[in-house]
Order: C-alpha cells, then sequence, then structure tokens
C-alpha cells in the first residue's frame, strides 16, 4: 500500500512569465518530517502554498492520503494545519481569544496542550496579536497549529524570527510530537543546524523542481569535497559524471558530491582511475554548494 | 452558534476606531433624520430624504463588515475550512440583518414598507461591502455601482417595487457568489503595516493603486504646492495624498445619492452631507496620519533636541495643511456635483458650517493623535462623544443663526475658544512621550 501522505505529480506554476514550479514531482512518506531547502525565491513557499491549495497550480496532480484536494472530506482537512511566512491577521484579538477562536475550527483542538505550550513559552495570553513582537506572532501560530494535534504539518520558515532559544524549544516540541504521534510535517527554513536536529528527510527545490530528496543521514554520510590527483588538468569524464562544481587545475581537479551516489563515497573512490582525496563536509556547506552550482 | 457569536463580537471589534466612527456618523445621522420627521413638511417629501440617510449608514456599515470580513478572510481557513466560512457568511448576514433592524425605526416615521425599510438597506449594505471585500479593483468598482445602475431604471418607468425585487434576488445571489469565491490573500512585497493602512482598509482599494495615486498626488504637492524638498516635510506630507483620496470617494458617494434623487423638487440633503462627511473624514484623516507618523522613526534621532519640539511642530503644520486642503478638495467637490446636477444648496450655511468644523477639528485633533485608538477606553469615547456632540451643535446653531453669523459675538467667542482649545491640545501634544506618539495604535 502506497504509504505517500502527499503526492505531487507534474504540477507547473508560473506567475506571469515566471516559471516557479517546472514539472515538479515529490512524494511525502506518513511520519516523515522533511526540511525543504531553495534559495530566496525558489518557489518555497509558493510549493508549500499549493500543497495547502492556497494557491491553484496550473497542471498537474496533486494529492493528500491519495485524495486530491477537491475530494478531500471536512474531516480529513481538519487534520493539517499550515503556518504561514507572514502570519497577518488578527491584531485586534486578544491571544488566548485568537487560539480559542481558531481552535473552535478544528476537531482535534488539544486546549489543555495549548495552554501549556503557551504557558512553557511566555506568551502573554491577555496582549493583543498587534503588540506582540515578529518573533512572539510566529510563536503564537506555532502554538495554534501544534495545538490542532495535525497529522500534516506544513511550516513555511517557522523559526525565522525566533532567537536561538525559543528555536530549541520548538524543535523539541516537534520531535516530542513526532514521537508520541505519526505526524508528518514539511517545514521551510533557510537555519540548516535546525533541520540537522529535526529531519529525516531534506528535499532542495532549485530550478523549479525538487533536485535533491534524500534522508538526512544517508546524505551527510555522502556529502563530501574530493581532490583529484593527476598529471596536469582533468576534464570530467564519465566516471565522474555524478560530482558537482567540477574545477580543473593544473594538478588534477575538485569537486564535490552533493548527493548519494549509484554506489558509496568508498567504493566511488576505490574504484576511480586517479587517486582521490575527500573531506567531509558540513550541511550548511553543501547547502552552500549546491545553491551555487551552475551560477 | 457559540462561533457564530464569537465571530459577531470579533467582526464588530475588529476595528475600534471605525466602529466608533461608524456610531458617531449614526448618531448624527440620527440627528439629522429626527429633523426631518419633525420639521419635515407634510407633503411627505421628507420620506426620500430620510430614506438616503438610512442607505448613507447601510453602506458605511457595508464598508465596516467589509473590512471585519476580509481580515478574518486572511487566514489560510477561509480557502481550506468549510465551517469557518459557514460561520463567517453567517455572522456576516446577522450583523447586517441587525443593524437593518436598527434603522428601521427611524424611517418608520415615513414609510411602513417592509421593502423600503429593511430589505433595501439590507441590500445595500451586502453590496456596499464589496468596496472593501471585492478580489479585484472592478469587483470593488461594478458590484457596488449595480444598485445605483438599478435605480437609474426608474427614469424609464420601471416600477421602484420591481427594481428592489431584482435587487434582493441579486443580494442572494452575492452571498452565494461570497461563500463561493473562497480565495487566499495574495502575496504582497509591501509591508503589512501599508496593508494595513486605513486608505487600504477602509476604500478597499488595491494596495498598489493607493501607493501609485499617492506617489504621484504627492509629487504634484510637493513639487508645486508645499514646493518642499524630500525631507521631513516629504515624510509627514503623504497624509495629504490620502487625504485627497478621502475628499474624492466621498464626493463620488454623494454624487450617487444625488443621482438617485434625482426628482426635481427633492431636497437632495447636500448640506447634512457635507457636514456628516467631513467630519468624519477628520477622524479617518487622523488615523491615516498616526499610521504614517510611524515613518519619522529612521529619522527623528536627528530632531531629538527639546523633546523633538521641531518635528512636532512639522507634525502638527503638516496635518493642518493636511485638513485644510482635505476639505477645500471636498467642499469643491460638493459645489461642482450641485452645480452639475442643478441641485439647490445652501452655499453660504455650508461654507460656515465647513469653516466652523474645520476651526473646531484643528483646535482639537493633537488631543486625538496622543491617544491609543486600539482600546475602547474611556477617554477615547469622551472624545469622540466632544468632538460629535461640539459638531452637531454648531452646525445646529449656525442653521439658526445663519444670517447673522458675522455680527454675533458668539461666533468670536467661539473662533477664541477654539484658539485657546488649540493652545491647549497643542501643549498636551508637546508633552506627550515622543515614542508613544510614533507607538500609538
Amino acid at each position: 500500500m502506497n504509504s505517500a501522505i502527499i503526492s505531487i505529480e507534474n504540477i507547473y506554476k508560473s506567475y506571469q512569465d515566471h516559471k516557479v514550479l517546472d514539472n515538479l514531482n515529490w512524494q511525502i512518506e506518513r511520519g516523515d518530517i522533511v526540511a525543504l531547502l531553495g534559495k530566496n525565491g525558489a518557489g518555497k513557499s509558493t510549493l508549500l502554498e499549493s500543497i495547502m491549495n492556497l494557491r491553484d497550480i496550473d497542471s498537474g496532480e496533486l494529492k493528500l492520503w491519495e485524495k486530491s484536494w477537491k475530494n478531500l472530506p471536512q474531516s480529513q482537512r481538519g487534520k493539517i494545519a499550515y503556518v504561514a511566512q507572514d502570519t497577518v491577521g488578527f491584531e485586534w484579538m486578544r491571544v488566548h481569544v485568537f487560539l480559542s477562536y481558531l481552535g473552535g475550527f478544528f476537531p482535534s483542538w488539544d486546549e489543555q496542550y495549548c495552554n501549556d505550550l503557551s504557558h512553557k513559552w511566555g506568551l502573554d495570553s491577555n496582549k493583543k496579536v498587534g503588540d506582540l513582537s515578529g518573533g512572539q506572532t510566529q510563536i503564537l501560530h506555532v502554538i495554534q497549529a501544534l495545538s490542532v494535534k495535525p497529522e500534516l504539518l506544513i511550516l513555511d520558515e517557522p523559526v525565522a524570527h525566533l532567537d536561538p532559544n525559543m528555536r530549541r524549544q520548538f524543535i523539541s516540541e516537534l520531535v516530542d510530537l513526532a514521537c508520541e504521534s505519526s505526524i508528518t510535517v514539511v517545514f521551510s527554513s533557510h537555519i540548516i543546524s535546525d533541520l540537522e536536529r529535526v529531519a529525516n528527510k531534506v528535499a532542495l527545490l532549485k530550478n523549479g523542481q525538487i533536485e535533491i530528496s534524500h534522508e538526512v543521514e544517508e546524505l551527510k554520510a555522502s556529502i563530501a569535497h574530493l581532490k583529484i590527483a593527476a598529471g596536469g588538468p582533468l576534464e570530467q569524464s564519465e566516471y565522474y559524471a555524478e560530482l558537482a562544481n567540477w574545477q580543473s587545475h593544473s594538478q588534477g581537479a575538485t569537486a564535490t558530491v552533493v548527493k548519494p551516489m549509484s554506489e558509496s563515497l568508498e567504493s566511488f573512490i576505490n574504484n576511480a582511475p586517479n587517486k582521490i582525496e575527500h573531506t567531509k563536509i558540513s550541511l550548511e556547506d553543501w547547502y552552500l554548494e549546491v545553491c551555487n552550482e551552475g551560477r | 452558534m457559540k462561533a457564530v457569536k464569537q465571530t459577531i463580537g470579533l467582526m464588530l471589534t475588529h476595528s475600534v476606531a471605525m466602529f466608533i466612527s461608524v456610531l458617531l456618523i449614526t448618531v448624527i445621522f440620527a440627528f439629522f433624520q429626527y429633523n426631518l420627521s419633525l420639521y419635515g413638511n407634510s407633503s411627505g417629501s421628507s420620506f426620500l430624504p430620510a430614506l438616503m440617510i438610512n442607505l448613507t449608514l447601510a453602506v458605511l456599515m457595508g464598508v465596516f463588515i467589509g473590512g471585519a470580513m476580509k481580515s478574518l478572510q486572511l487566514n489560510y481557513l477561509w480557502k481550506i475550512n468549510q465551517h469557518y466560512r459557514n460561520v463567517l457568511i453567517a455572522a456576516f448576514l446577522l450583523i447586517a440583518v441587525s443593524y437593518c433592524l436598527i434603522l428601521m425605526p427611524a424611517l418608520y416615521l415615513n414609510t411602513q414598507q417592509l421593502s423600503l425599510m429593511f430589505l433595501l438597506p439590507f441590500c445595500i449594505i451586502i453590496f456596499s461591502s464589496h468596496m472593501v471585500i471585492g478580489q479585484n479593483l472592478w469587483h470593488k468598482i461594478l458590484i457596488p455601482a449595480v444598485p445605483l445602475g438599478l435605480f437609474q431604471l426608474t427614469k424609464y418607468g420601471v416600477e421602484l417595487t420591481t427594481i428592489i425585487i431584482v435587487l434582493f434576488i441579486a443580494t442572494f445571489g452575492l452571498i452565494y457568489f461570497m461563500y463561493n469565491n473562497y480565495f487566499y490573500r495574495e502575496r504582497s512585497p509591501i509591508s503589512h503595516e501599508k496593508e494595513n493602512s486605513l486608505a487600504v482598509a477602509t476604500t478597499g482599494l488595491n494596495l498598489k493603486w493607493v501607493m501609485a495615486f499617492n506617489y504621484y498626488i504627492g509629487l504634484v504637492l510637493t513639487k508645486w504646492i508645499a514646493r518642499s524638498k524630500r525631507n521631513i516635510d516629504w515624510t509627514i506630507i503623504m497624509p495629504h495624498t490620502k487625504l485627497a483620496l478621502f475628499s474624492f470617494l466621498y464626493v463620488i458617494l454623494i454624487m450617487g445619492f444625488v443621482l438617485m434623487n434625482s426628482e426635481k423638487g427633492d431636497k437632495p440633503l447636500l448640506e447634512p452631507f457635507t457636514i456628516m462627511f467631513i467630519s468624519a473624514s477628520f477622524i479617518s484623516l487622523i488615523m491615516e496620519s498616526r499610521q504614517l507618523l510611524r515613518q519619522t522613526r529612521v529619522f527623528s534621532h536627528i530632531f531629538s533636541g527639546n523633546k523633538h519640539r521641531q518635528l512636532r511642530n512639522k507634525i502638527l503644520i503638516s496635518m493642518d495643511k493636511m485638513f485644510i486642503v482635505n476639505s477645500i478638495v471636498f467642499v469643491v467637490g460638493i459645489f461642482l456635483v450641485a452645480y452639475a446636477f442643478s441641485k439647490p444648496i445652501n452655499a453660504q450655511y455650508i461654507l460656515y458650517t465647513v469653516t466652523a468644523v474645520i476651526l473646531f477639528a484643528l483646535a482639537y485633533y493633537p488631543i486625538l493623535l496622543c491617544m491609543n485608538w486600539i482600546n475602547i477606553s474611556f477617554t477615547l469615547l469622551a472624545s469622540i462623544t466632544v468632538y460629535a456632540g461640539t459638531i452637531i451643535a454648531t452646525a445646529r446653531w449656525i442653521n439658526i443663526h445663519t444670517v447673522d453669523l458675522l455680527s454675533s459675538p458668539y461666533t468670536w467667542m467661539f473662533i477664541v475658544a477654539c484658539l485657546l482649545l488649540r493652545g491647549i491640545t497643542q501643549t498636551i501634544f508637546w508633552k506627550r512621550p515622543f515614542e508613544l506618539l510614533l507607538k500609538n495604535k
């Protein structure tokens, strides 16, 4: 049985002449915590909003629980929570009114959990939403989303305005929630250290497509800088075709492994026609490499 | 039902300042309706003016709850959660129905027709709410214009009853359209503060249009009228731009009513409309300016000496100019409408009253800049009541003494009182901590 909770096939989305999503395919399995990466303007928010049915796609098929949004029953829709990147609106409401008001629209709303989280994260429930700082507003929306006890949680840059302490607390809460229920989370972020702590999968959106989608651990084990020795400048041969950022120099070439290859890194190095030295790189360095690739 | 009740409460309190403005205008209009019922002639000609007043209130309520609806539609639930949509629509309709019921007794003195007392204002509320709810400029202009267009059919012999029936059916169509038109807000690269701008919230115009309008009007004002460089004055003078927007909109609204009230013998009510809108526009402009005052945060530290005295004075001078230009644009607009549609107008009364309203508003507004409008407080209510009460009393007094106004000692006493009041309110404004002036909501 297909356990994909989100299934995207060949979707396209353009704004005027600018193609944002270009024949994008992606599958997210039940229980996955997926970090969606991509440069500013890569289309992360558009993709997440399309998953949430907040933006109409030009073509393609997008299914949640193997159903299109049109056929998704209200009961199932109530199991989805979402935090937008720009959390606007409701400025005139007090925090507790905001939470109880929106909570009323979710059958699985956990009032006690909501109060506990508000207390734990130091949110003044009598303050007006409009009087909260950027970070506090984000916390408020995250609390609202978590208190739904959703089966699918979509978060668009949920920690962008949070201080490191709050980020840690948020991540810890997310991990707890994922452990106690089979919640599926998709979140976009630019803070790579956070995704390492919480996500089990990472996906990179580039050129309108999910270019890389792998398990975090698998990816971390694969990515490396390679120094390939040769008598003179070395051109990228077929053997090295999977390597990125190829640069020839007088004594060979340098390149980067940016995604798991068809064989393990060790066997790739051992079977190579040239002598290769490798250096492991962090996810942050990897992210910079893949983003700058092809510039 | 609990969710609907909660939503009604939230819709009514979504903008305290607007809520108070609507209440204020309702009270002022009620005063005029009361006058009409008492002093309207026995031939029944006070019916149409009374109906016009009711419909004006319906338009304002439509814009108000349209704003509330738009704010609640910002949440993603509007697009994906049917229950949320049901609750919002139910609350929206209940407020509209309740307001029509509140308006009914005032019109009952003139007519007992349910269609005119209740159905017509209800339809107008729904249509006018689309000035704000409308997704694009065409929706915002064309949908609210439908009732106006339908009423023009009376000129071609179509019965009023038929028009009301058509309008009622169209209203239900519009409600159905609202329910099924579940969109999600378009992302805007412009800051949230600007999206909250009153010009956008109250007029429902597209932000880009408002900004473009602001820019070009601001350009003209600073280049040829204000003749200042793009410095502090430019920042504070920006309200000038919205003032023109408000004036034009109010003039267009009044023109709509004049068109509807096209029978030759009818009183077009230009005088009370002018006073109503000019008083209300000051409140709107103060709210708008408070948003724009925040712009001075970037450079206010340069004027931090002597408790920002220089900057505070600049702000007041800019606001004074804004009020005066706004009033001139508005009054000229009214006279042009009267001239274009050959409507009788008591120019002397309008000029005297508008001058009095401007004088009082100029004397009074610094205190309104010092207040926090986000919460309903006793001070805020008291201040608004004093403002409304003084305008009503002054308008009434001028109405009785129009002929000998200039020779009356009370006129000069009023002017002196306004000057003294300005001295007091300006002192309060100067003494208010500067950061609080900029942070006030």
